[in-house]
C-alpha cells in the first residue's frame, strides 16, 4: 500500500515539477467533454480511482490507469490504457459476495495488486462547443480484462463501449456543462459460466474556472447493469437475460445500480494538469440478488469514490 | 500475478523514464508592448489615456458585442495623427493571452499582435494570413468563426476568443473611445 502510494505520489511530483496541457484534459473524475486532441499531439495520463468502503469492514480498491492519447487528426483521438487493480479489504460481512468469499469469510482479508486488462478507444468530434451551438462527440472502445474487478479472480472478458459526449459552454467558456452517457456490452467467461451484461454509465459535470488555471466542479454519476448469467446453458430462473447478439438484442432485468455526486477540483499549467474529486453514493439498489442496504448498493458500488488524475502533454 | 514491490518499482521507473526528459518553459512571451507599438505604429508618437469604463459603458459594450467585459480598466494610447493602440487580455483555456491591438481613426482594425501566449496549442492564430482577416473590420458587423473569420482546426478556442475580443474592442471604440477628446 505504502509503496503504491509512493509511486503515484512520485509520478505526481514529477508531473508537477515538470513544466510540459491542453485539449482532452479531465475536468472531472468520470465525466468527459467533447474535446479531442490536436493532430499529432500526445498526452500521458495517470489516474487512480479509489473505491472506499462497503457497508461493513474496511474496503479500499485502487483502479490505476496509465493512459496514452494521440491526435490522429484534429477531430479523431485514439487512446490506450492499461488497468492495474489493487485490492485491500477485510471484515466484509457475509452476503456481500464475491468480496466476502474472497477475503476467506469472517476474519480474513484480501490484499493483491494485479494487471487487470487494457482498453483502446476512439473519440470523434462532430460539433465544437467553441463555435457551434453545442459540442458533440462520439466514442467507441474495446476493453479486454483478465481479472474480475470485484474479487480479483481470473476471467476472460471482452467489452465494447459506445459513448456520446455533449458539452455546452457559457461565460466565455469558463462555465462548462457536460453529459456523457456510455453503454457497455460485456461478455465474461469463466469455466462453465457465461455472463452477458449491458452496463449503463451516465456521467454529468459542471465546471467553473474561478481564476486562471483553477476549475471547481460538481459531478454526477449513474452506473447500472443488466446482467444475465448462463451456467452450463441455463439462465437463472425468473431473470430476464440480456442479449446483444446481432440477431437477438434485448435488455434484461437490472441487477444493480448506484448514483453518486460530489465535488471536483482541477488545476492546469501549460503542459500538465491535475484533477481530484470525491463522489458519494447517495442512492443505489437493484434486484433481490444484489447486495442492497439502506437504499444503497454495496456489491458493485461503494460509499465513496476518490479520484486523482494527472496529465502530461508532449509537444 | 505481479509482485507488488516489483510492480511499484516498474511503474516508478517507467514514469520516471517517460516524464523526466521533456521540459519546456511555461508561458512564452513573443513581444514586449514597445515592440508591438513599433510593429503596429512604427515611430508614431502616442499618448496614454486613462480609460475606466463606467458600469453603463460596460453594459452597453456587452450588449452590443455579446462578449463579457472582464476588466473595465483599459490600457489605451491615442496615436498622433489619428488611431489607437490598446493592450488587452483575451481569455484562454487556462490563462489569459496578452495582446496588442491597433485601430485606425475610423474605428477599423489596423492589426494586432500576440505578446504572451500561455497555452500549449493554438498559437497558429499568430499566422499573418489568419490575422489579416480582421483588417478593416469594425463594429458594423458581428464577426463569427466560419462566417467572416475562418477557423483554424486544432486552435478553435483561441480563434473564437480572439474573434470575441475584437468584437468587444470594436464596440468599445464605437461606444467609448471615439468620443474621447
Amino acid at each position: 500500500m505504502r509503496s503504491k502510494c509512493l509511486v503515484v505520489a512520485g509520478a505526481g511530483v514529477m508531473l508537477l515539477a515538470s513544466p510540459l496541457t491542453y485539449a482532452e484534459e479531465n475536468l472531472w473524475i468520470y465525466a468527459k467533454g467533447t474535446d479531442t486532441r490536436p493532430k499529432g499531439s500526445v498526452e500521458l495520463k495517470l489516474s487512480d480511482t479509489i473505491r472506499v468502503d462497503k457497508d461493513s469492514g474496511s474496503y479500499r480498491f485502487h483502479d490505476i490507469r496509465p493512459e496514452i492519447e494521440y491526435g490522429i487528426t484534429d477531430k479523431l483521438t485514439i487512446g490506450a490504457e492499461i488497468m492495474i487493480f489493487d485490492h485491500n479489504y477485510s471484515g466484509i460481512e457475509a452476503g456481500n459476495d464475491p468480496v466476502h468469499e474472497t477475503q476467506e469469510a469472517n476474519g480474513g482479508s484480501f490484499n493483491k495488486t494485479q494487471y487487470g486488462g487494457f482498453e483502446i478507444a476512439l473519440k470523434y468530434n462532430i460539433l465544437s462547443p467553441y463555435k457551434d451551438f453545442m459540442g458533440f462527440s462520439v466514442g467507441l472502445g474495446y476493453e479486454n480484462r483478465d481479472i474480475y474487478r470485484l474479487d480479483g479472480s481470473e476471467t476472460d472478458q471482452d467489452s465494447f463501449t459506445t459513448t456520446l459526449f455533449f458539452q455546452k459552454n457559457f461565460l466565455d467558456d469558463t462555465l462548462v456543462f457536460v453529459l456523457s452517457p456510455k453503454v457497455e456490452f460485456e461478455r465474461r467467461k469463466t469455466p462453465g459460466v457465461l455472463e452477458e451484461e449491458i452496463s449503463l454509465d451516465i456521467s454529468a459535470g459542471v465546471s467553473y474556472r474561478f481564476k486562471p488555471k483553477w476549475f471547481v466542479g460538481l459531478e454526477f454519476r449513474h452506473q447500472s447493469d443488466y446482467l444475465s448469467v448462463d451456467e452450463n446453458g441455463e439462465f437463472e430462473e425468473g431473470v430476464k437475460p440480456s442479449s446483444f447478439d446481432l440477431t437477438d438484442f434485448s435488455v434484461g432485468d437490472q441487477f444493480q445500480r448506484g448514483n453518486y455526486i460530489g465535488p471536483t477540483l482541477h488545476y492546469a499549467e501549460k503542459n500538465w494538469w491535475v484533477t481530484t474529486g470525491l463522489l458519494y453514493q447517495y442512492n443505489g439498489g437493484g434486484s433481490s440478488r444484489a447486495f442492497n442496504k439502506d437504499g444503497k448498493n454495496f456489491d458493485e458500488h461503494e460509499k465513496f469514490h476518490i479520484g486523482f488524475a494527472l496529465g502530461y502533454e508532449f509537444q | 500475478m505481479i509482485n507488488r514491490r516489483k510492480f511499484s518499482q516498474l511503474l516508478g521507473l517507467t514514469a520516471s523514464s517517460v516524464l523526466f526528459p521533456a521540459f519546456v518553459v511555461n508561458a512564452k512571451s513573443y513581444l514586449t508592448s514597445q515592440q508591438a507599438k513599433q510593429l503596429l505604429w512604427e515611430d508614431k508618437t502616442m499618448t496614454q489615456i486613462a480609460v475606466e469604463l463606467t458600469q453603463d459603458q460596460v453594459k452597453a459594450i456587452q450588449s452590443a458585442s455579446d462578449v463579457r467585459v472582464r476588466n473595465p480598466n483599459m490600457q489605451v494610447w491615442k496615436v498622433e495623427g489619428g488611431g489607437w493602440f490598446i493592450i488587452d487580455q483575451i481569455i484562454g483555456k487556462h490563462e489569459n493571452i496578452d495582446m496588442a491591438f491597433a485601430y485606425h481613426a475610423d474605428g477599423t482594425v489596423k492589426g494586432f499582435e500576440i505578446l504572451t501566449y500561455r497555452e500549449t496549442y493554438g498559437f497558429e492564430v499568430n499566422n499573418p494570413k489568419w490575422r489579416m482577416q480582421f483588417h478593416g473590420k469594425n463594429h458594423s458587423q458581428h464577426l463569427k468563426l466560419d462566417h467572416q473569420i475562418k477557423n483554424i482546426s486544432g486552435a478553435t478556442l483561441s480563434c473564437r476568443h480572439i474573434t470575441d475580443g475584437i468584437n468587444r474592442l470594436n464596440h468599445t471604440w464605437n461606444l467609448v473611445l471615439q468620443h474621447l477628446g
